[in-house]
């Protein structure tokens, strides 16, 4: 393992953990304090990360902007895998026009910037965090899609399959039971790149005020806030840069990882043969 | 039962017209075992998956399969999933690829007898054991929950044997089964199959390019050379006095040993 891999999962666990148990230990993080209200306040002992212009403490407003990054990406990742997998599945197997079809919605999909994609739908929908969530899964399901179809269509070749087919069993078992667990290696490589770019995502528009509303925190809205007071308190703009940069970098490198990790190739070595 | 009369199958590959089976005619007596042979690239497994109904979407057929009569080249595709196993069974090339990787031996066997018999998941577990204890595979309770690639080629084979066999089917239909497997294991296999068939009261077909394999093992025999059936008849007979030139040269190729 190698050391940004490590480092990786200690910062993701550790910010997984914070964000879980946070509810359980502090107040508020919308809480005003009027006699901190007008001019933010730097890092000190008992606010690590300052105070922002509300006299809220931004240690705990990351945290909770944490919980909504996490969510948002599990979430979405979780639609955008739902419908890719589905849909690359069914393309890979059925193959012929089934196949051309699909791959041509995807080719189409695919040529749609999906940021502005998105800005369109959060103008027209009432933008809050499910909406982000869903907008972002729906709209990013087409690579894991073509990763699956890939798979499949090499996968539908392997004897295997024709010796269930032999033995009477159903398409719909043999598609769900024997096909798809081969095909979760690549996903859940992508998965977690696609978590990285879900982040990131819901910081632009929550940045551009069409993600999660103040005074709910989010790490794109705490930037946006910050604006207003670069030079006076650059921290403000500093620590949730800084978070979303991080997160996103480890997620990447997890991706990475896992993907040396269970790479064919690298396990062979590890196959343990019980010959009689 | 099975009947295959005057079969042509031709591969449509880029609007090129293959052929593959020319006029092919075979009969499994009821209770015999019948040998097909013949060199790679003659038909032989093919004929076993047009039987199964596998072929890929570029195959075209013509002429009749029949069994127990009825012509399968009517069937939709759920009626061949409702033949296949449970009357014919196919027994695969390579049996570590034919087994899936990610499921253990016990998963596969269950979910396969689940489908053809109705039993509960402990019974069909309880028959799965027995199943494997009846091709040798020892100590079968433990090993039941072990991964296909944890066995020998010869041991997935036994296992592919008994979950064919656990469908009850009433042909079985070995393609090639001894191809990937050293001299011991052969006789091994070819022993059971010959003993599961006498069981479980089936016909079989052997597959095979072998015609030692063929000699000991079937009661007739087809030669098949170039997707035509060149000769066919009773072993013996065949044996003893081959009329066609191929079939002379397949016997001439079985190694004979010699003393210098």
């Amino acid at each position: 393992m190698t050391k940004k891999l490590l480092f990786s999962i200690l910062y993701l666990t550790t910010l997984l953990i914070a964000a879980v148990c946070v509810p359980f230990f502090s107040q508020d993080p919308t809480l005003i304090d009027m006699a901190q209200l007008g001019s933010p306040q730097p890092p000190s002992l008992s606010h690590w990360f300052g105070l922002d212009d509300l006299g809220r403490d931004i240690f705990l407003r990351s945290i909770y902007g944490a919980r909504v990054s996490l969510t948002v990406a599990f979430v979405a990742v979780g639609i955008s895998l739902c419908i890719g997998v589905l849909v690359g599945i069914i393309s890979g197997f059925f193959s012929g026009l089934v196949d051309a079809i699909i791959m041509r919605l995807i080719d189409t999909l695919m040529a749609i910037p999906t940021l502005f994609l998105i800005l369109i739908v959060q103008v027209m929908l009432k933008p809050s965090i499910v909406t982000v969530m869903v907008v972002i899964g729906v709209s990013s399901w087409m690579g894991i899609a073509r990763l699956v179809r890939a798979e499949v269509l090499s996968l539908k070749e392997r004897p295997f399959v024709s010796a269930c087919k032999a033995r009477g069993l159903s398409q719909r078992r043999i598609i769900f039971k024997h096909i798809f667990p081969h095909t979760l290696n690549p996903v859940i490589v992508a998965a977690t790149l696609g978590m990285g770019g879900a982040i990131l995502l819901e910081s632009v528009l929550s940045f551009l005020g069409l993600g999660v509303q103040p005074p709910h925190a989010s790490w794109g809205n705490m930037l946006e806030n910050s604006l207003g007071f670069l030079r006076d308190a650059p921290w403000m703009a500093l620590i949730p840069g800084c978070l979303i940069t991080l997160t996103v970098l480890s997620l990447n490198f997890l991706g990475d990882g896992l993907w040396v990790l269970i790479d064919p190739k690298a396990r062979e070595n590890n196959v343990r043969h019980k010959d009689s | 039962m099975l009947d295959i009369k005057t079969l042509n199958l031709d591969f449509i590959v880029d609007n090129e017209r293959h052929s593959v089976l020319k006029n092919l005619s075979l009969t499994v007596p009821s209770g015999a075992t019948l040998g097909i042979v013949g060199e790679s690239g003659s038909g032989k497994s093919v004929t076993a998956y047009s039987v199964m109904g596998l072929l890929p979407k570029t195959a075209e057929v013509s002429g009749d399969i029949l069994w127990k009569g009825q012509n399968l080249l009517d069937y939709t595709e759920e009626q061949w999933a409702s033949i296949r196993g449970s009357e014919i069974g196919l027994i695969f090339q390579n049996p570590q690829a034919a087994l899936n990787p990610v499921f253990t031996v016990a998963n596969q066997m269950i979910e396969t007898i689940m489908l053809h018999q109705h039993l509960s998941k402990e019974q069909a577990r309880a028959t799965a054991i027995e199943l494997l204890e009846k091709v040798n595979i020892t100590n079968a309770a433990d090993r039941i929950d072990d991964y296909p690639h944890q066995f020998s080629i010869g041991m997935c084979q036994r296992i592919m044997i008994a979950m064919t066999v656990s469908m009850r089917p009433k042909l079985l239909i070995a393609d090639e089964p001894t191809a990937s497997l050293d001299v011991t294991s052969q006789q091994q296999i070819l022993r059971l199959l010959t003993e599961v068939k006498s069981a479980y009261d089936m016909d079989l077909i052997i597959i095979s390019h072998d015609m030692a394999v063929i000699a000991e093992h079937c009661d007739y025999v087809a030669v098949l050379y170039l997707g035509e059936v060149v000769e066919s008849g009773k072993t013996d007979s065949i044996f003893k006095n081959p009329k066609h030139a191929y079939t002379k040269k397949l016997i001439d190729a079985i190694p004979k040993i010699s003393f210098l």
